[in-house]
């Protein structure tokens, strides 16, 4: 296992191999776009899905948790795929999984399809975006070019790279950096499906394995 | 139903100036016997009249008879594979039943018809109607669906060689087998080119449990004349290549001369490539030259057919698209261009020509690169003698079967034992298992067995008469618009920015494209402007850097029984003997394969070895395929890896494969035969592949048919977003949490089967160990060795750990990264 360290703003984020970011200075864990719920949905409309990356999504979080010992964990946005007002198994799963891990505060930044989220109203401390922590801001929509208020980060985009060389290829979830000032996060849930994200100049990605992040993109001048 | 009167069918040829041939009376009578079979001929011999005829003297038995000819239903369904053909098939049925003065009303229903006239057809049904098989199996999802059919006697499907092997294929012999139920005495009768396996196809259709059919040869194949476009004396082929464009001078030699002519090419790329060089060629026949492929818009393409009969064209540049419709529009000269792939590929396409005057239909085939020609002279020698190829149908594709029986339970529902003894009517599901058949009626109710994994799943349920019906109207119209799709691959329209449609490309080709890329499409050099909701909008283009787009489809491999014929026509000229004209046009190329290495023949394996400063090349010809050489390229690249730790580039063609790795170990005889041996095969081949990135791929088509993606409704791309998911993310988590899902399991299987050719490959292995073996050490590129080097494409088969790819990959990109 081997994270990379990257400096956003003044602060120092290790980005970690399963997608998610951990922030020593804050002792903070971030991720982005969990979707959890999201087989069901499909069910509900006649698609037969399995059910289990809820549960699978959740525990690889619980293993985050465990091994960093956080005391605040940042959810980027998109928590749940549809409402769980419909889905009552659902809503259990997350309350049951939420009292597991009492002790550590969970500020959720509402993205676009946390709607009716009034059942889980308790569970975390859910907050419109940007929301200010600790000298970044924290968005699910990655703002424009940059955001107005300063270093920023975000999820939404779902990216993932693809990489392509002899006749081999892969497709992997990556971290991107626009800029030096904002940072976009994979998405942390199975069944989320990826944007394939294009080299450009001054961007740089960090495609991660499972067990390393890569940087892809030199960029110069970047600060490392 | 014993005797027919044949007289108004007489007198309507009579007055056409022509006579009833033999076998269409053969068919009319046996038809009027209350018989079923298959009737097999040359295109353009009268087989549409000669099943059509019988339907028509019966009809005019009843008009002429009691009330029981004024029951409204629909008395004969004509299936035609292609919808683009009904309409063509539509005036020649109608212009028969006039003439045999039969007040019938022959309408078409597919995909094109609009809602009203549906409506009018479903209360008022004519008494023959022409319809695609997706279509057919819409009509039974609908509840009146026994009384829409209670007047039916006869099925005539169309075309059956061209379904038969297929999917849609395995979906209309479970249609043909609910209409069996509901009218026991049916009549079946397919029209068919010829086949290797003519007695396969008739029991295909009709379901093996039925009397046996009468199989009704037409008349004698029409003489076929195939001829090579050979370069000037002073010409050279090239040795490898894909396009052909050399020989465009010569193409326009041809084309010169008065009258229309139809350009074949294997893939849609090369058509747009031909059609863009003759163009640029000749740009004052501009007004005579078409374009016509599948992805091209309907309504152009069929300006372009309509075009074609009316003698408008100089020229169509086509692919496969217009290798149906037998009916309609012959035209003067046919020319294919590149491998012929097979017998029967090049027979029919060359059908399309009308008679010549000396009542010959002729070929011109243009060779995109030298060895070619030796499939021309292969494929004529092999319709000398009669050789045609087989088309295998497909058995127990669980995704079909889902599909209909949520079809049924969409229409009055279905009953679990009769219908499975229905099911197991068919070719395909003969051998249907218990277990199966349960697991995909849970499929279709539960979800999956796995209980606690299918929540709030609804789709099928069972209503207290024990009926299995479908959940909900919601889902009955999400089914009823996800019938048909069984052939449709992920395709994105293309758009004009302004408007105007020009057709659908696939999505794959699509999503390597930055707007701002300019491609050429239906002929048009257009310039990507954004993606949207499944649409790309373009605009012209004025520049000329363009990208081709790369259909699938385009990896046809050699046939086998055409294979077979190169192999003896390259024995023979290892015996000197060059009889062929084309034959005589290689002999200097194959001399200097003979001097140089030898010429492959049956019976002798040729291994060639070179070394360059790439590495080590190892080429070996089994002659087998594309596709089975793939398979064996990389079985035997991951067994010499097994022995030592290494990375092979792999190239494979129709001829054979090479393996290219930095070093290569000394490889005698003795250490050959256990690399290719049938040991172990089907486990090798699974380990070798990325095996699950395969059959993760090959659930695409799945996933659709069985109903595991959201197809969308027209217009609603926003609001199903939410039910958008790949269909290889769907794969994994059913992979993951459903391991034992069949449909997984049959997705493995048709990996096996079709992408790797598994029984020709086992086949293959079992000649090369009956073979002698020839190793020959060369020192440069042999011409047989030159095409599989320059095969752009290659795989690597690497024993390296993922994370190790994934870093020399990264790697590599940053040294392409790093070149100015």
């Amino acid at each position: 296992m081997s994270s990379l360290s990257v400096t956003l703003g003044r602060e120092s984020l290790e980005l970690l191999p399963e997608g998610a970011i951990w922030w020593p200075s804050r002792s903070a864990l971030m991720v982005a776009d969990l979707h959890l719920g999201k087989a069901g949905v499909f069910r509900r409309a006649g698609l037969a899905i399995p059910e289990g990356d809820t549960r699978a999504t959740l525990e690889r979080l619980t293993a985050l948790i465990r091994q960093h010992r956080p005391s605040r964990v940042y959810l980027l946005g998109d928590i749940v795929h549809a409402s769980p007002a419909r889905d009552p198994a659902l809503r259990q799963a997350i309350s049951d999984w939420r009292a597991g891990h009492a002790a550590v505060t969970m500020v959720a930044v509402l993205g676009n399809h946390d709607r009716q989220i009034t059942a889980l109203r308790r569970c975390f401390d859910w907050q419109p975006e940007p929301f200010e922590a600790g000298g970044l801001w924290l968005h699910h929509h990655p703002p424009g070019a940059a955001s107005p208020q300063g270093p920023w980060l975000a999820g939404h985009w779902h990216p993932v790279v693809k990489l392509r060389a002899g006749g081999d290829q892969l497709r992997l979830p990556a971290f991107v950096m626009p800029s030096d000032q904002g940072l976009i996060l994979p998405a942390f849930g199975g069944l989320t499906g990826g944007h394939p994200v294009a080299p450009r100049p001054g961007q740089r990605r960090y495609p991660c394995s499972g067990q390393r992040v890569f940087l892809l993109d030199e960029s110069s001048g970047a600060a490392r | 139903m014993t005797a027919i009167d044949e007289t108004p069918l007489n007198a309507w040829f009579a007055a056409k100036g022509w006579q009833p041939a033999s076998f269409q009376k053969a068919a009319w009578q046996a038809h009027a016997r209350g018989e079923s079979g298959l009737i097999h001929s040359a295109t353009g011999s009268g087989k549409s009249l000669a099943a059509w005829g019988g339907p028509l003297a019966e009809g005019l038995g009843e008009v002429n008879g009691s009330e029981k000819s004024r029951r409204p239903g629909v008395r004969v369904l004509w299936i035609t594979p292609l919808r683009a053909l009904a309409g063509d098939t539509q005036r020649n049925l109608r212009d028969a039943a006039e003439g045999v003065g039969l007040p019938w009303r022959v309408e078409t229903r597919t995909g094109d018809t609009a809602s009203s006239a549906r409506q009018r057809q479903r209360k008022n049904p004519p008494e023959a109607l022409i319809t695609t098989p997706e279509s057919l199996s819409l009509l039974l999802s609908y509840t009146d669906a026994d009384r829409y059919f209670r007047q039916l006697t006869t099925v005539i499907v169309d075309e059956w060689h061209e379904l038969l092997g297929s999917k849609r294929g395995v979906q209309l012999e479970l249609c043909l087998a609910r209409l069996r139920r509901l009218q026991p005495r049916l009549r079946t009768w397919g029209l068919s080119a010829t086949l290797g396996n003519l007695d396969e196809a008739m029991a295909t259709l009709l379901g093996p449990g039925a009397h046996r059919g009468q199989l009704i040869e037409g008349s004698a194949p029409r003489p076929l004349r195939i001829e090579a476009l050979l370069p000037e004396a002073s010409g050279r082929f090239p040795w490898a290549g894909h396009l052909g464009t050399h020989l465009i001078d010569g193409v326009i030699d041809h084309l010169s001369q008065p009258g229309s002519c139809l350009l074949f090419t294997n893939t849609r790329s090369q058509a747009e490539i031909w059609f863009e060089s003759l163009l640029r060629a000749r740009s004052d026949w501009l007004e005579g030259l078409g374009l016509h492929h599948g992805s091209i818009d309907r309504e152009l393409r069929r300006r372009i057919e309509a075009g074609l009969a009316a003698g408008d064209f100089r020229c169509v540049v086509a692919t496969s698209s217009l290798d149906l419709g037998v009916d309609f529009s012959p035209v003067d000269r046919v020319i294919q261009v590149g491998s012929p792939k097979g017998v029967a590929r090049l027979a029919q396409r060359a059908g399309r020509c009308g008679h010549q005057p000396d009542g010959i239909s002729g070929v011109l085939c243009v060779p995109s690169h030298a060895l070619e020609l030796v499939e021309i002279a292969a494929a004529r020698r092999a319709w000398a003698d009669g050789d045609v190829e087989a088309r295998r149908p497909l058995r127990l594709c669980l995704d079909v079967l889902a599909q209909h029986l949520v079809t049924l339970a969409t229409g009055g529902g279905f009953e679990a034992p009769s219908t499975l003894e229905e099911i197991r009517t068919t070719h395909a599901f003969a051998d249907l298992s218990k277990e199966a058949w349960d697991w995909t009626l849970t499929f279709i109710t539960r979800g999956g067995p796995v209980l606690e994994a299918y929540p709030d799943f609804h789709r099928v349920a069972r209503d207290h008469q024990g009926l299995f019906r479908i959940a909900d109207r919601r889902q009955a119209a999400r089914h009823r618009m996800s019938i048909g799709t069984i052939t449709s691959d992920a395709a994105m329209q293309v758009r004009y920015q302004g408007g105007g449609y020009l057709g659908t490309i696939e999505e794959s080709f699509i999503v390597r494209l930055r707007p701002g890329d300019v491609f050429l499409f239906a002929g048009r050099s257009l310039e990507l402007l954004r993606v949207r909701d499944l649409t790309a909008y373009v605009r012209r283009a004025g520049r000329r850097r363009q990208a081709v787009p790369r259909w699938q489809g385009g990896r046809l491999p050699l046939s086998g029984m055409l294979a077979d014929r190169v192999l003896e026509l390259l024995a023979e000229a290892a015996d000197g003997q060059y009889r062929e004209p084309e034959m005589q046009a290689l002999r200097p190329l194959l001399e200097i394969q003979r001097q140089w290495s030898a010429l492959p023949a049956p019976g002798r394996l040729l291994v060639e070895r070179t070394r360059s400063r790439e590495g080590e090349h190892l080429f070996i010809y089994p002659f087998a395929g594309r596709l089975a050489h793939e398979g064996l390229a990389t079985l035997l690249a991951w067994r010499l890896a097994q022995r030592t730790p290494a990375t092979f580039s792999i190239a494979a063609n129709d001829y054979g494969f090479e393996l290219l790795g930095a070093e290569m170990p000394a490889l005698q005889e003795t250490d050959l035969r256990p690399l290719l041996s049938q040991e172990g095969l089907v486990d090798d081949l699974l380990s070798s592949m990325n095996a699950s990135e395969l059959a993760r791929r090959q659930f695409r088509d799945i996933a659709r048919i069985a109903g595991l993606i959201f197809q969308g409704y027209p217009g609603q791309g926003k609001s199903a977003r939410q039910l958008q998911a790949s269909s290889g993310l769907i794969f994994d988590t059913i992979a993951r949490y459903d391991p034992d899902h069949r449909l997984v399991d049959q997705a493995r299987r048709e990996v096996l089967e079709e992408a790797l050719e598994i029984h020709r490959l086992r086949q293959t292995l079992s000649h090369i160990e009956q073979a002698d073996i020839h190793l020959a050490e060369t020192e440069r590129f042999t011409p047989l060795a030159f095409p599989l080097w320059a095969e752009r494409l290659r795989n690597r088969l690497s024993s390296q750990s993922w994370e190790d790819r994934v870093a020399r990959m990264i790697g590599q990109l940053e040294k392409a990264a790093d070149r100015p």
